[in-house]
């Protein structure tokens, strides 16, 4: 299974180490990466693309619980859900931007 | 105010009343600080001692708990604990001393990336750069700490952070953000799967604990008239003697439990989480079921088994709504004919000491509302089993990580958290030695901590495996050269006392219970005994083994 992950963090310290670290734990690659911060530098926004045999789904939910994520968007490129796009926000609304 | 007050100040606006912890050279500017505060310090003799009492406080009392230390191995000492509250969503404030922000990253003395240690086993951590940051960094870190499926967050301080200077600094204590009620089309789905079953069965797990819901279950267990089996962590969720209750399930689970699990239609799981000490070979757990799954955590929602319904949010409503009466007489007879047809035998035919029978004696006698800290191992399961647990927050063990080491010091903070109550560390030869230099906190503080220390001269679970698994290939399980357990105790200044014998057993615990200081009770068992039934592992939880298999 690949996808594609826009996200979009509040730019604090380690929260695309965390979101990297969820990656990996899970058995998952990321086969392109790019980051850029916003010109406020209140956020980051990255781009991943991801390859994985897990189903992505929990995958997503647990990159949703960071507290570091502000928005998600997940664009399925390959598999049973080729095409299908789904936005979510973070579940926290408290982030402290730097 | 510099930074070091500040923490303190943050500290006690968020109510805490104890903090464990071990000072050392980065963290001293905040121990200069205690001296004079509100807080009650609590000095261990080993960091992770400072994080699994933090642990139990906070699982007792349901308050965030605190530790802190010095950076480097103060800091990595700790992690063991944290990830031990991470692993069972217990809420959890850690404090770590860095060195100062122009050192970071030159491999100073004591100087290591707590940060990036600890990222996979906290809920959240921070680094504070600026004492600007410190206060509602503190708040946040809390809020966090509690709010939704609580867990541990981490709090890196350099220390010249801690001593820098910052004037007006206001304290906003972090709130709990309000559980999301449940979505009232998933509520009538459920409700509706309900009444269409033929045989349910609610799967209780330690979210029932942490929303402190055990009413609420209760009441929808007896208005819907359904069994339930509960997880090690959902003990006491439903009162042990409750007619409902049909015990633990999974690896160490009663048959009735068991059995039930794989025959119900319908498997209602609230605040659990499809671990797999609880579900064996998960392909075959609860085969003929639709899942209700009930939960704090989207995430553990289709994380293992797909569910017919979702119920997210707080449990609490979720349970209050869905008081509905199925017509399963025919069911619940059955479910009860197994549970008295396979009920527990204390009939041991030795004069030695039968742990499950002393555990049950010790649960007859003990006070209501006595705290239970376990250990890892063996004792742990016993206790598990055969001890009667009425209220969920009784009893304190380490489910997820399983951290041999945890009792001992997890009882100690539910003792500070309830003075007045009983409190019994129940461990093994292997798990006490773990953290054995806590017997030197109870004494200094003289925190009447009962311990019940389980000798079978072996690490017996691993035994028990090696065993049944590894064709009786005992590999440094032996501990037959054990300290005089008794001897050590007194050398602590900790009053201790021996049994060995089934007819010493009901004296045994009454003295244990009217002992006023803490007190060790060092109870010598079979070394041959082993914990039944057993799942073996990756194998359905209907092959469950009751006797030695070679």
């Amino acid at each position: 299974m690949k996808f594609t992950v826009s996200i979009r963090l509040s730019n604090s310290e380690g929260a695309l180490e965390r979101v990297l670290g969820r990656l990996r734990a899970r058995s998952f690659d990321v086969s392109s990466m790019s980051a850029e911060r916003s010109a406020d530098r209140c956020f980051v926004d990255a781009r991943l693309t991801i390859e994985g045999l897990r189903a992505p789904e929990p995958l997503i939910k647990q990159l949703e619980k960071l507290y570091d994520v502000i928005q998600l968007k997940v664009q399925y490129t390959e598999g049973a859900n080729h095409g299908r796009q789904q936005q979510t926000a973070g579940q926290n609304e408290f982030c402290l931007p730097v | 105010m510099k930074g070091a007050e500040i923490l303190i100040k943050a500290l006690e606006a968020e109510g805490v009343e104890y903090v464990f912890g071990y000072p050392g050279g980065a963290i001293m500017p905040v121990y200069d600080a205690l001296v004079g505060s509100k807080l009650k310090h609590v000095l261990v003799r080993h960091e992770q001692a400072a994080a699994l009492a933090a642990d139990g406080y906070a699982r007792a009392s349901g308050n965030v708990g605190v530790c802190m230390a010095t950076s480097g191995p103060g800091a990595t000492n700790l992690l063991t604990g944290i990830a031990n509250a991470y692993m069972d969503s217990v809420p959890m404030v850690a404090i770590t001393g860095q060195v100062s922000t122009t050192l970071m990253g030159t491999d100073a003395f004591q100087e290591v990336d707590i940060f990036g240690m600890s990222m996979s086993v906290v809920k959240h951590n921070f680094i504070v750069r600026h004492v600007s940051e410190l206060a509602k960094t503190m708040h946040a870190a809390f809020e966090l700490a509690r709010s939704g499926r609580p867990g541990p967050v981490l709090v890196d301080l350099p220390k010249d952070v801690a001593g820098a200077e910052l004037e007006n600094v206001e304290f906003t204590p972090g709130g709990m953000k309000p559980m999301p009620r449940p979505e009232a089309r998933q509520l009538h789905i459920a409700h509706d799967l309900i009444l269409a079953s033929k045989q349910p069965l609610i799967y209780a797990g330690g979210g029932i604990r942490i929303a402190r819901a055990s009413k609420e279950l209760r009441a929808f267990v007896e208005a819907t008239g359904i069994p339930v089996v509960t997880t090690l962590q959902g003990l006491g969720a439903i009162p042990a003697n409750h007619p409902l209750n049909l015990g633990m399930l999974g690896m160490h689970g009663t048959k009735t439990s068991n059995y039930a699990v794989q025959q119900c239609d319908l498997l209602i799981c609230v605040g659990a989480r499809f671990d797999d000490r609880v579900t064996g070979r998960l392909q075959e757990f609860a085969p003929h079921a639709k899942v209700i799954h009930m939960d704090a955590d989207p995430a553990e929602i289709g994380k293992l088994r797909q569910v017919a319904c979702a119920i997210m949010g707080d449990i609490k409503v979720g349970l209050n709504f869905l008081h509905v009466r199925p017509e399963i007489e025919f069911w619940v007879k059955r479910c009860l004919s197994n549970k008295e047809k396979f009920a527990w035998d204390y009939n041991a035919p030795f004069e030695s000491v039968y742990a499950p029978k002393f555990i049950r004696q010790m649960s007859d006698a003990a006070p209501e509302n006595t705290f239970i800290a376990c250990d890892v191992g063996q004792h742990q399961m016993w206790v598990a089993q055969h001890y009667q647990f009425n209220q969920p927050h009784n009893h304190l063990t380490s489910g997820g990580l399983g951290t041999m080491g945890y009792g001992l010091p997890a009882a100690i903070g539910a003792k500070l958290a309830f003075p007045d109550a009983t409190v019994i560390t129940v461990s093994g030869d292997g798990s006490i030695l773990m953290n054995i230099q806590e017997l030197a906190t109870l004494k200094r503080y003289n925190i009447p901590v009962k311990i019940v220390l389980f000798d079978n001269k072996a690490l017996g679970m691993v035994r028990q495996w090696q065993e049944l698994f590894f064709a009786e290939n005992y590999s440094e399980v032996d501990l037959s050269d054990n300290p005089d357990f008794v001897k050590v105790a007194e050398a602590f200044g900790i009053p201790s006392f021996k049994v060995e014998r089934d007819d010493e057993i009901p004296a045994a615990i009454e003295k244990m219970l009217a002992c006023e200081g803490p007190v060790l009770l060092h109870v010598l068992i079979d070394p041959k005994e082993n914990v039944w039934p057993l799942v073996p592992p990756g194998k359905s939880n209907e092959q469950m083994m009751e006797a030695k298999v070679v």
